[in-house]
């Protein structure tokens, strides 16, 4: 068993960045356990994307950073958590989402984001909003060209 | 000029000639010092202080001990300069070489803690985790700091050894170096291996994270979007050429553990990757570059890296 042992640690002494691999396998194994990840992103490239955004009763857009304290980006990804909670129960795709199912999601992601709301920073704009909304918009592209479809309204709220 | 000179006492006591190992790398006390100090900086910088600011876990997108421990009360800490302070004064501790393991156990309360709430909100960023898993390798470095043959006494964890110090730097470069081939590895495998292939829808990509950026900021999305984009589509080869070179530097940013010469150009490497990505995508990865910058480039240690008497790689 010793000589075994020996053998088996001579040859992990002789694998090429072995610490590196054995990390590589562990974070690709873990996946999106924080700290650790297997950083995926820009890893499956479909041939759609979408934003979601934030605008007043009027449409006007609204910078959601300065506002919020947090992106586009990721507001967007959190209301792709609530949408895949309403969809995969029934074995559907996000993307074969009910315009309602999509109202639904918005709300819920309305629900997290208003108490982030900083007004004095939208007083200081000289906004007028006495309402806000949620956008949301997908891209495609379509032999070689770039699509957006319109934008759909998936919440409001007053303020 | 003579810390730079300082030799790894780190010496491969099983005679096995290996090229691998922080004894190749004879990181000096010097410019060790600067990497800690470039280090602590980093850590506190990337600590998301606005704690307040975030909402509770959200039980369905739960990560890390968040699975185990509810952190939602982190969010109700006030006077979080009492907890910058203590977080600061601990860095002051590692930087200095002083019970490191003690200096660093703040800053890695704060950056798992924070760090692992803020990614339990119903999305996941990718700004920190290299920061925090380079502070878990190296915590974890000085909190066991056994080295072969050499008995452990109190002075291990009060002042660590030369040798130990260089060990957390290698640990530093390994978990940098995973980091990177790990993302590379995930492109291919959650593409089912065409990533190359879909290069094109990368236009879509930037299209969102330029649009992404206007809704944030509602600063103009560049001209040059257009631009590239049209390229991108109409030349979709030239785009897989252009692409697949970054995808090609994430996988292979594994020789920067060559030595110090290849680690220098790998690092440059990086930072010019995430500078163009930067330009096209709106997205900035300050800390990976800034981490690239201490331990890769590693600017106090050039002189030593191309001393004639090194190898290049």
């Amino acid at each position: 068993m010793r000589e075994f042992y020996y053998l088996a640690q001579q040859l992990w002494q002789r694998v090429p960045f072995r610490h590196a691999l054995l990390l590589v396998i562990f974070l690709a194994g873990i996946k999106e356990q924080y700290p650790f990840s297997d950083f995926p992103m820009y890893s499956h490239l479909d041939a759609e994307s979408d934003v979601l955004y934030v605008t007043d009763q009027e449409d006007n857009v609204l910078p959601m950073e300065k506002l919020f304290g947090t992106g586009a980006s990721t507001q967007k990804k959190v209301f792709m958590t609530e949408l895949k909670s309403i969809c995969n129960p029934k074995k559907r795709d996000t993307r074969d989402a009910l315009p309602e199912e999509k109202q639904q999601a918005g709300i819920q992601l309305m629900d997290k984001l208003m108490p982030k709301l900083k007004r004095d920073k939208l007083a200081a704009m000289g906004a007028t909003a006495t309402s806000l909304r949620i956008y949301y918009k997908v891209y495609t592209l379509d032999a070689g060209n770039i699509s957006s479809g319109k934008s759909q309204l998936v919440a409001e709220r007053a303020l | 000029m003579t810390f730079l000179m300082t030799e790894s006492t780190s010496t491969d006591t099983t005679g096995h000639k290996s090229t691998l190992g922080a004894n190749v790398f004879h990181w000096g006390a010097f410019e060790m010092f600067f990497m800690r100090l470039g280090f602590a900086a980093l850590v506190f910088i990337a600590i998301k202080w606005e704690i307040g600011s975030l909402g509770p876990a959200d039980p369905k997108k739960l990560t890390g001990l968040a699975h185990f421990i509810n952190l939602d009360g982190l969010r109700n800490l006030h006077s979080i300069w009492i907890w910058q302070t203590i977080t600061g004064l601990g860095l002051l501790l590692y930087v200095a070489g002083i019970l490191p393991v003690l200096g660093l156990a703040p800053a890695l309360f704060f950056s798992i803690g924070v760090g692992t709430l803020a990614n339990s909100q119903g999305a996941a960023n990718h700004s920190t985790q290299l920061v925090s898993m380079l502070l878990l390798g190296q915590f974890i470095v000085f909190l066991l700091p056994k080295i072969r043959r050499v008995p452990l006494t109190a002075s291990s964890w009060f002042q660590p050894s030369t040798s130990l110090l260089q060990r957390s730097i290698y640990v530093s470069l390994v978990i940098f170096v995973a980091g990177y081939v790990v993302c590379g590895y995930s492109k291919l495998n959650n593409s089912d291996w065409q990533w190359i292939q879909r290069v094109p829808n990368l236009a879509l990509e930037l299209q969102k994270s330029n649009w992404s950026s206007y809704y944030d900021t509602l600063q103009p999305v560049p001209e040059s979007l257009e631009t590239v984009v049209n390229l991108m589509t109409k030349y979709p080869n030239w785009a897989r050429v252009f692409f697949g070179a970054g995808l090609f530097i994430e996988l292979f940013t594994f020789v920067a553990l060559i030595g110090r010469r290849s680690s220098f150009f790998t690092g440059i490497v990086i930072i010019i990757l995430h500078l163009s990505i930067s330009r096209l995508m709106q997205l900035d990865f300050y800390y990976h570059m800034a981490a690239a910058l201490i331990f890769l480039v590693n600017i106090p240690g050039i002189r030593e890296t191309f001393a004639p008497k090194k190898r290049w790689f």
